[in-house]
């Protein structure tokens, strides 16, 4: 029962900072490529304006990973 | 670092401007100002150059000679054999010494040369293209035209039907019988698997009918070009067919022809097309200048290792008529100093980074050697694998090759291919410490791992006395739980000198700036930080130490905040406190190097699935085919991830961009 529990603490952590930065990364992607179109310029700032939610992810893969880590009790 | 620069100005008799110009120009080491910007008493009396009529129109004909010779430029190919830049050279500088009525002469000459040519061509290739839209429906419709045999009196129609409407033919072929009266035909075949072909024949008084009932009833007509939409189409199509074929030879010997000019001439219009741009350059400058009575006045900004040499230079060649004199620049015009780069050859493709954003200000440090440092050391934590080091380095050699070999002059991928190179021999260092090859393929090899787990602790062995010798394997795989506190350890440590380093450069900049308050707010955050890393280290290293240093690190760590706080407001003291996420930010270098390494032990477990015998060469194939893969995210992910670590974690708390990049007036041939 608890490797399940731990099973799914990882699912959980990976899975909503995935969902999570996506959708921030959608919306600066969309934000970003209009910005583009206007000022080309800003393809630099925009790579990084784009990396900014992938902290999210990093750190929940992370945790997960951290998570499968652990020792379910006997 | 950033190229020491002097205020400089030229001031000479007026009848030698134009010589005391082009000499600048050639040189190409001045930054010039405009004048007519200026305030203050040193400026009053100097009244700004105008560009007067007849230099009105000496810049417009060189225009418009640009302009024609671009043209001609544009039509013509490069000759094959390549034309090196110092035969450019030499005829930039035959045209120094003629003048804008030989030049202009020469323009007319090319021009009735190729025009003539250029124009037939461009004839033949709209010709061409126009034809070869019929080519499809002559291929369908002709061989059943020549079967059809027209008079003056009679005129045709051809249709196109699919394969799927034909029985539309049937009916159409009523209406055309009710309308003409019985005086036509209808002949009609299958063209190929998807199309029936139809030509309607009838006499031509009932055309205005025939093609209203086919407009009616939306059949698509094949149309012909229109000085053939008369004729009849047997005789229209062998007329398409006929001018189709005849046009390549054409075509063949118009571009001999251009080729011919081209090699004779391609280099002259070049160096002209330099030369032009150049001269309208100088012109365009002209109003940036001022002028008293009987002189001119030029100031701008040059590099103040070059300053004693121009101005020897000027009062040789122009005996003393023209002077240069260092000028002391106040406060206001230091703040408009322009900003040039100089840096060693391995800190140099690390300035990659201001293809992103603007240089440094003028009298700032230059942190280009902070990237220089950082960079391939966070890329290398990140991707560490000996093996992926290796590959990349190839790559990347491969890649300079191939830019050297077309010439390509793109200034980020040169730069950034140097980066690449230096961050390979990061990535093949950090895959040492952490023994990874194309991830656990070594260690596979060496059989230390059996069922998942790691057989042996030591990877170099033992000393002579027995003891163990170099890294603990198990604590330096990343994939390893157990390694977590030592990695954040780590990777705190390092950014904590990352961000120690970008506020240290903050803190000497606001000293050097006597900006006392800057000082303090970036003293405080380094404060904050180095309280940080005292609790850090003694929650997870030295425990034995734990009890005094966790209350010292949070004294250290407040007072930061405090000072911040006095240095830069309540923004500071938020500022510092926040300093303490973009220090856990530095996490992700765990968790992308971690990710790399388990994407390569996968790579390899799904290799060796394939088992033995023949299979081995499929394995192989998979596992190097999900490694490219791992190692094409491994070099982008890094990258981004180490240029925003640079960026906002550490430009952010001391960078200020520069509004003026040192560009020199010179010779730049338009570009």
């Amino acid at each position: 029962m608890e490797l399940g529990l731990i099973a799914i603490g990882a699912a959980l952590a990976i899975g909503l900072s995935a969902l999570a930065t996506g959708w921030s990364q959608s919306k600066i992607g969309a934000a970003m490529a209009g910005a583009l179109a206007e000022k080309p310029e800003l393809a630099g700032n925009a790579i990084i304006m784009i990396a900014i939610p992938e902290t999210m992810v990093v750190l929940g893969f992370v945790i997960s990973f951290l998570i499968t880590g652990l020792k379910p009790k006997e | 670092m950033l190229l020491t620069m002097s205020k400089v100005e030229i001031v000479g008799v007026k009848t030698l401007f134009f010589q005391v110009l082009e000499t600048i120009q050639d040189l190409g080491i001045l930054h010039l100002e405009d004048i007519t910007k200026k305030r203050g008493p040193r400026y009053a009396d100097l009244i700004p150059m105008e560009m007067d009529p007849a230099l009105e129109e000496e810049r417009s004909l060189l225009q418009n000679l640009a302009m024609r010779n671009n043209a001609i430029l544009s039509e013509l190919t490069s000759p094959a054999e390549k034309v090196s830049r110092s035969v450019i050279e030499e005829k930039y500088k035959e045209f120094q010494g003629k003048t804008l009525g030989e030049i202009s002469a020469m323009v007319n000459e090319e021009e009735s040369a190729t025009k003539e040519l250029i124009t037939y061509k461009n004839e033949l290739e709209v010709e061409m293209s126009r034809l070869s839209k019929y080519e499809p429906i002559i291929k369908k419709v002709y061989p059943l035209a020549s079967k059809v045999t027209t008079t003056e009196q009679y005129t045709s129609i051809a249709l196109l039907i699919e394969e799927r409407y034909k029985s539309v033919l049937d009916y159409i072929e009523a209406e055309m019988e009710r309308i003409t009266g019985g005086q036509c035909d209808v002949f009609s075949a299958r063209v190929d698997e998807n199309t029936h072909a139809a030509i309607l024949v009838f006499h031509k008084k009932f055309s205005e009918q025939v093609h209203n009932f086919l407009a009616t009833e939306n059949v698509n007509q094949v149309r012909l070009p229109t000085e053939l939409a008369d004729k009849p189409y047997d005789e229209a199509l062998k007329e398409i067919e006929t001018r189709y074929k005849e046009i390549p030879p054409k075509l063949k010997k118009v571009k001999e022809d251009l080729e011919d000019i081209s090699n004779k001439w391609y280099t002259t219009l070049v160096a002209l097309k330099d030369y032009l741009a150049d001269r309208v350059d100088s012109l365009n400058a002209i109003p940036k200048f001022g002028q008293s009575g009987h002189a001119f006045v030029i100031t701008g900004w040059m590099p103040s290792e070059k300053v004693a040499e121009t101005r020897n230079l000027l009062e040789s060649k122009f005996e003393g008529k023209v002077e240069l004199t260092e000028e002391l620049p106040t406060y206001e015009e230091m703040e408009e100093a322009p900003t040039a780069l100089k840096n060693p050859a391995a800190v140099k493709p690390f300035e990659f980074i201001y293809l992103l954003i603007n240089p440094p200000k003028y009298g700032h440090l230059d942190p280009t050697f902070l990237v220089a440092i950082f960079f391939p050391i966070l890329f290398g934590f990140m991707l560490g694998d000996m093996g992926y080091g290796l590959v990349l380095f190839g790559a990347v050699m491969l890649m300079k090759y191939y830019l050297k070999k077309r010439e390509s002059r793109s200034v980020f991928f040169s730069l950034f291919a140097n980066v690449l190179l230096i961050c390979s021999i990061s990535t093949f260092i950090f895959g040492l410490l952490y023994f990874e090859f194309f991830g656990d393929l070594l260690i596979k090899a060496f059989g230390w791992k059996e069922g998942g787990e790691l057989q042996v602790q030591w990877i170099w062995g033992y000393t002579s006395n027995g003891k163990p010798f170099g890294w603990p394997l198990e604590r330096i795989a990343q994939a390893n739980p157990k390694m977590f506190n030592l990695l954040l350890i780590v990777v705190i440590i390092i950014g904590a000198l990352h961000m120690g380093s970008a506020l240290t450069i903050g803190l000497i900049d606001g000293i050097r700036h006597k900006d006392r308050k800057y000082a303090m707010e970036k003293a405080g955050f380094l404060m904050f930080i180095l309280g940080l890393v005292v609790i850090f280290a003694s929650v997870w290293g030295f425990k034995g130490i734990k009890s005094v240093a966790v209350p010292v690190g949070a004294v250290v760590s407040v007072a930061g905040i405090v000072l911040a706080f006095a240095g830069g407001g309540f923004g500071g003291g938020l500022e510092a406190a926040l300093t303490f996420g973009n220090l856990l930010s530095y996490a992700r270098l765990y968790g992308i190097g971690l990710a790399s390494v388990i994407l390569a032990e996968v790579a390899n477990e799904l290799g060796a699935e394939f088992g033995g015998g023949l299979m081995v060469i499929l394995g192989i194939i998979v596992a190097a085919l999900v490694h490219a893969l791992n190692l094409a995210l491994g070099i982008l992910s890094p990258s981004i991830q180490s240029l925003r670590l640079n960026l906002v974690e550490s430009f952010t708390k001391f960078y200020k961009e520069t509004d003026v990049v040192y560009k020199p007036f010179k010779r730049s041939g338009g570009e």
